[in-house]
């Protein structure tokens, strides 16, 4: 590995050997191609990436490094991390480090494949869209109950129907065993 | 188009005489005009902020002072061009250090075959062999190829691609139980290297201070268990066979790698 040229900043004192922790370049092709901006764990300081670009991968930036934390929404789910593990548990994912640095010489990322076959991106994506809908004909894990479109428009001609008088109303809904007709919804 | 003969000639004007070095940020927008402002509004019908001293403080004496004149006026300041398609065409330099996150064909994410290629991790027993410079250059490899794979991973969820989440988490796996061999091998030489300190503090022959007083740190006593007529074993470069056969048993003994697939370490260097 190429020893890195003396930096051109003040360097500290000290000396780490076996870091343990990932730094990821980001897209953002709304932002310049002179820019580029970077994912780094929440601890780290603007000095720690400039020093970690320089003696890593010997890329030259400008003076400049802008950086802001994302916090996360809350969410349910599993945690990560939990100290108790509960399926569906209310709680906000860790936040992210974002930096951006300007860049000496310019970066485009590389384009786009034009053909998403061997990621099989269609057929995943029409598998989500169909779980989607499922769920929401489900009714959904949200506290807030929303009842989906067509059945607000079925309920709505029921209720039509019940008050000319062309429907009569009966308990149990005219099901029998099973109960009165809540699955379906 | 090429920045980088702009640059150095805007940066060689500059010497010359006192004319303005624009920032690289600013660049692009010398070499392209837009045709058409990208507001349909005139900047006179757009209506303007209602409070007039917004971001105008006494205590911190921001704002304009009275009849205060700018060099630059709205009108004239350069105007973003947003459709990607006007833009500049940017030459990317082949050895520009940001290719260091991308895998070597330069792609934007790998393939799944590429990342589900049989490539199993360091054992303890290989790492055993290896001194520091190599296990420390080893660590550095796994931390570059964790970025690579966390640049791609991000970058295939945001384009919503498809499949490769389950092959890039098994990859991170083998690369962070590498990881975890090596801390393993530099712990394991770090005990036997204090209990050999340990025993050697309370061994006559042995001096710890050598450095500092300038004498010898070992010092054989001639009580010492060894026949004095014995002679002492000379060390000899080992017999080439029986290093071919050890090589041989070690290679039969362990998961080889597929020849076109380079291990971790390889990788890197190449």
């Amino acid at each position: 590995m190429a020893m890195a040229a003396a930096a051109p900043f003040k360097v500290g004192m000290k000396e780490i050997y076996l870091p343990n922790f990932t730094v990821c370049l980001k897209h953002t092709p709304s932002q310049p191609p002179t820019s580029a901006s970077f994912l780094v764990p929440l601890w780290f300081s603007k000095l720690d990436l400039r020093d970690y670009l320089h003696n890593v991968y010997s890329l030259a930036i400008g003076p400049t490094i802008r950086s802001y934390v994302q916090q996360s929404r809350i969410r349910q789910g599993q945690v990560k991390d939990p100290a108790r593990p509960q399926y569906k548990r209310w709680h906000r994912p860790r936040a992210t480090k974002r930096m951006t640095v300007e860049l000496e010489r310019p970066f485009v990322w590389p384009a786009e494949p034009e053909d998403f076959k061997p990621w099989n991106k269609e057929e995943n994506k029409m598998a989500d869209q169909e779980q989607s809908a499922m769920q929401e004909r489900l009714g959904g894990t949200k506290d807030a109950l929303t009842i989906p479109t067509e059945r607000r428009v079925k309920m709505r001609e029921q209720a039509k129907a019940l008050l000319e008088g062309r429907e009569r109303w009966r308990p149990g809904g005219g099901r029998g065993v099973e109960g009165i007709g809540m699955f379906g919804r | 188009m090429s920045i980088q003969p702009l640059r150095s000639a805007l940066q060689a004007s500059s010497f010359n005489n006192a004319s303005v070095i624009l920032p690289a940020f600013l660049v692009p927008s010398v070499f392209h005009v837009q045709s058409s402002s990208f507001s349909t509004t005139s900047h006179l019908e757009g209506r303007r902020d209602a409070n007039r001293n917004r971001g105008v403080s006494a205590l911190r004496r921001t704002g304009l002072r009275k009849r205060q004149t700018l060099s630059v006026k709205v009108e004239d300041l350069p105007k973003p061009v947003l459709d990607p398609a006007q833009r500049s065409k940017i030459e990317v330099d082949e050895n520009h250090a940001l290719w260091q996150f991308f895998s070597r064909d330069k792609q934007p994410f790998y393939a799944v075959e590429q990342l589900s290629a049989p490539g199993r991790p360091w054992t303890v027993e290989e790492l055993r062999r290896k001194d520091w410079e190599d296990l420390h250059r080893l660590w550095w490899v796994c931390v570059k190829e964790r970025n690579r794979l966390a640049t791609e991973a991000y970058e295939r969820e945001r384009v919503n691609a498809g499949y490769g989440e389950y092959e890039y988490l098994k990859r991170v796996v083998a690369i962070k139980r590498t990881q975890r061999a090596i801390k393993h091998t530099l712990t394991e030489r770090w005990y036997g290297w204090e209990e050999a300190r340990k025993v050697a503090q309370n061994d006559p022959e042995v001096n710890l201070n050598a450095i500092a007083d300038g004498g010898a740190a070992y010092t054989p006593s001639r009580k010492s268990k060894r026949n004095k007529d014995e002679k002492p074993e000379a060390v000899t470069a080992p017999d080439p066979a029986l290093v071919e056969a050890a090589v041989a048993e070690d290679l039969r003994t362990h998961v080889p790698l597929p020849p076109d697939q380079p291990s971790i370490e390889n990788r890197a260097r190449a």
